[in-house]
């Protein structure tokens, strides 16, 4: 056997003919693939209704009390403040300060808690729409 | 095989028709199970090993960008596939289907000894260590095509070159009694002047 003879046993091909039904077990192969990898739609998740409820409620009569007392008191003005803040127990830091100053504090508290509240509302509400529109 | 069918084929199979894969399985099947029965010589696996070449082809074909041919593509996949899959779990003594070889005519004609001698040669492949052996497959397998069968193994020419001259001299010390009569050849060993 010389190189030639070797290059003729090493070049000869065994065709080896595919089986019937490989390309139908390929192809089988591939559709599940195919079905596995597949995006899988999220599915929508129920906002907590039941859990939030109560908050919301609490929060939507916190933010009513507040406005409604801010606008009381800026119609009634100093003179109701200062004998709402007299109410406050004995002790208390504010009661170190003199009243016509706990009185703009305790106004600024309140408004920006208004204020916090209703960014929050908001901000739920913007949410919420944009989540219900991509659905 | 025509290159533009592939091409089409793949566009298809990327654009969501998945049935349009069944053109490549097709066109494909043939050499890719014959190069995985080149590396196993078990049928059986050759198949699985084809099948498992062709999902992968299925899972990359976003990665194929028409720089190199299909096939090119292809082929290197399927090559590097079937190379981890034997280092895995390597082929060892499966000659089930050497047994069971295809009748050679030449047996008919009395050529029993030329048989047996190429059925050696074969088994003297299997032994070589895998780099030597993978070398002389894919080269053989691509009709001594040097740059598509170092495309198909990822190394550069003069590599394959280099083993396959180390690969042919490893199974002439295996079988030096077939290989008395050596001829001049670009990967061959030179021949020992005393």
């Amino acid at each position: 056997m010389n190189d030639r003879d070797l290059d003729r046993v090493l070049r000869e091909r065994e065709e080896i003919v595919p089986s019937s039904g490989f390309v139908a077990s390929v192809m089988e192969a591939v559709q599940q693939e195919a079905s596995a990898s597949a995006p899988i739609p999220f599915p929508p998740i129920p906002f907590p209704w039941k859990r939030a409820l109560p908050g919301l409620m609490a929060s939507v009569a916190l933010a009513v009390g507040l406005i409604v007392r801010w606008v009381s008191s800026g119609a009634h003005g100093n003179a109701s403040v200062g004998s709402a803040t007299a109410a406050l127990p004995a002790g208390n830091l504010f009661a170190m300060l003199p009243h016509e100053q706990i009185a703009a504090s305790t106004l600024l508290a309140l408004e920006w808690s208004a204020l916090a509240l209703l960014v929050s509302f908001a901000a739920a509400w913007f949410s919420m729409k944009i989540a219900t529109v991509r659905e | 095989m025509s290159a533009s069918e592939d091409q089409a084929d793949v566009a298809r199979v990327l654009a969501g028709e998945i049935a349009a894969f069944e053109g490549i399985v097709r066109r494909w099947q043939g050499p890719l199970i014959n190069l995985a029965y080149r590396f196993c010589r078990d049928r059986g696996r050759a198949e699985e090993m084809a099948q498992e070449a062709f999902l992968r082809a299925y899972r990359g074909l976003p990665k194929w960008r028409g720089e190199s041919a299909f096939s090119t593509w292809l082929f290197a996949l399927a090559t590097n596939l079937y190379r981890s899959e034997l280092r895995r779990i390597p082929a060892g003594a499966m000659a089930l289907d050497e047994i069971a070889e295809p009748r050679d005519p030449r047996a008919i004609d009395g050529g029993l000894e030329e048989l047996d001698r190429d059925r050696a040669v074969r088994r003297a492949v299997d032994t070589l260590p895998a780099k030597y052996r993978e070398a002389l497959i894919c080269f053989y397998f691509q009709e001594m095509d040097v740059p598509t069968a170092a495309a198909g193994l990822g190394i550069a020419e003069g590599t394959l070159k280099a083993r396959l001259f180390r690969g042919r001299k490893m199974l002439e010390s295996k079988l030096p009694s077939l290989l008395d009569a050596r001829e001049s050849h670009p990967y061959a060993c030179p021949k020992e002047t005393a």
